[in-house]
């Protein structure tokens, strides 16, 4: 049987968040036990209701918090800033930077990226192309509207195109027009051979166009499934109620 | 060196086009509104009292610009999650820091050149005379400025509230300028009181050393002149900074 290639790799992680107020210490165990495998280049749910660990797990991934217990792998290596520059994010809200352009904001994160300018140049005009940017890449981000924004938002996570995509609420605070184009977008770029990885409550949506989902409960994979049409609802219910 | 250049430049085109620098407007406003007060007064008052007046607008508007920027760029970013953009990039975190930190002081040093500008020419179109000790007083505003600057940055990653981070860089500037006069009531402490005095001189910013108007009473100058002061605030961003590094690597967002 063939092996398949992992993006991503969690071997019962465990994550526990900590705040200090007063000298006392208040701790909340956001993963426990956690474990999960995307494999390369499919769509991969991770479905959850709200505090079930879903951002915390991405956040793992992308190095920005660190786990107290279990192991990681992102495209087979520890997460580090190495192996992120191999990987997109895009946030459950458009934070960005407000008095750039996506123009400057797109130069300043491929710079860090690591992308001479040449490549630069090359990754904005195919970018601007797939995402229809033309008319406000000059713009002030905090002057675009949500939409607008939604799309510099994923576009910065294009700039350096990544192996492995990670889509944290994609459709959050889309109207019905915004969240299709978005689907468009991500199984395009599916299509492409990138690798997804998006967190949603919205299971229809998920539905569409994901090959398997992970529903998480309480900070555990409560079960993993390949999505099948109209079923997605119930397995969803039966795993967390 | 390549991110920590682009960090800057792009944070100090931010901070340029940002709102925060029309508190330069309200600095031109109160310069020119006590200029025209004074101006009832004899011509020595009338200078003296610009100068003063001028001086402590440049030092306290460019504090508080700074001071704003550093709490964005080291709380709020962490906050409403914008700093997830750099961070999930391969770029080091603690040069994404020093970036940052150096745009807030560049932008601090544009905004010192600016309102030193408009009251370097008022004092000019009242004396007829330009004197050089004004640019030197800029320059060491914009010492104690980078020095608060990384101060507030340190304190802002270790925060828990925006609040908190306001108000205790808020106090290590009052305390920073009091530590001189504090020095001159040693001889009536405690032992115990001097050693509490003489660590917190080493762990604030003392600046009593960056006062021109003690240069100019002749405290200083007679012994080494104005480098002992430039290397100590230099050395001390440095070492605030390598802190604030530190603590920024192992900070989760």
């Amino acid at each position: 049987m063939e092996k398949v290639e992992k993006a991503l790799e969690f071997r019962d992680v465990g994550k526990i968040y900590r705040r200090n107020h007063f000298f006392k210490t208040a701790e909340t165990a956001a993963l426990k036990d956690f474990s999960l495998d995307v494999n390369k280049g499919e769509i991969f749910c991770l479905l959850g209701l709200n505090g079930a660990g879903k951002t915390t797990a991405v956040k793992l991934a992308l190095n920005l918090i660190f786990p107290d217990s279990g192991d990681i792998k992102v495209l087979g290596e520890k997460p580090s800033p190495e192996v992120v520059s191999r990987v997109g994010y895009v946030s459950e809200s458009p934070y960005l930077f407000p008095y750039l352009t996506a123009r400057e904001l797109f130069n300043l994160l491929g710079i860090l990226s690591g992308l001479n300018a040449a490549r630069r140049a090359q990754a904005m005009d195919r970018i601007c192309d797939f995402l229809s940017m033309g008319d406000f890449i000059d713009k002030k981000i905090g002057e675009c509207s949500k939409g607008m924004q939604q799309r510099v938002l994923l576009a910065q996570a294009l700039i350096h195109d990544p192996d492995l995509l990670i889509l944290d609420e994609p459709y959050s605070g889309l109207d019905p027009v915004g969240i299709a184009q978005m689907r468009q977008y991500i199984e395009k770029l599916n299509a492409e051979g990138k690798t997804i990885l998006m967190t949603s409550h919205l299971i229809a949506e998920s539905e569409k166009i994901a090959a398997r989902a992970g529903i998480l409960k309480a900070g555990r994979i409560a079960k993993v499934i390949p999505v099948r049409q109209g079923l997605l609802e119930k397995e969803f219910l039966e795993a967390v109620l | 060196m390549k991110a920590v250049y682009n960090v800057a430049k792009y944070t100090l085109l931010e901070n340029a086009r940002s709102k925060s620098f029309s508190l330069s407007v309200v600095f031109i406003a109160l310069v020119f509104v006590s200029a025209f007060i004074f101006a009832k007064l004899s011509e020595v008052v009338e200078i003296r009292a610009i100068q003063d007046i001028g001086m402590g607008a440049v030092q306290f508007f460019s504090f508080l610009t700074a001071l704003f920027f550093a709490v964005k760029v080291a709380f709020v970013e962490g906050q409403n999650k914008t700093i997830y953009l750099p961070l999930t990039r391969p770029v080091k975190r603690s040069e994404y820091i020093f970036g940052r930190y150096l745009g807030i002081i560049l932008s601090a040093a544009l905004e010192i050149a600016a309102m030193g500008m408009l009251l370097t020419i008022l004092l000019y179109l009242k004396q007829a005379k330009f004197d050089s000790f004004y640019f030197l007083s800029y320059f060491f505003i914009f010492l104690k400025i980078s020095m608060i600057t990384a101060v507030t940055v340190l304190i802002s990653l270790a925060s828990t509230s925006q609040a908190s981070a306001f108000i205790f860089s808020f106090l290590v500037w009052i305390t920073g300028h009091s530590l001189g006069e504090v020095e001159f009531l040693l001889d009536e402490m405690s032992p115990a009181m001097v050693t509490m005095v003489r660590i917190f001189k080493w762990i604030f910013p003392n600046y009593t050393l960056l006062n021109l108007a003690d240069y100019t009473a002749g405290r200083f100058m007679a012994a080494a002149g104005y480098l002992p002061a430039v290397l100590y605030a230099v050395f001390y961003v440095f070492a605030v900074m390598w802190l604030a590094a530190a603590v920024f690597e192992k900070k989760e967002f």
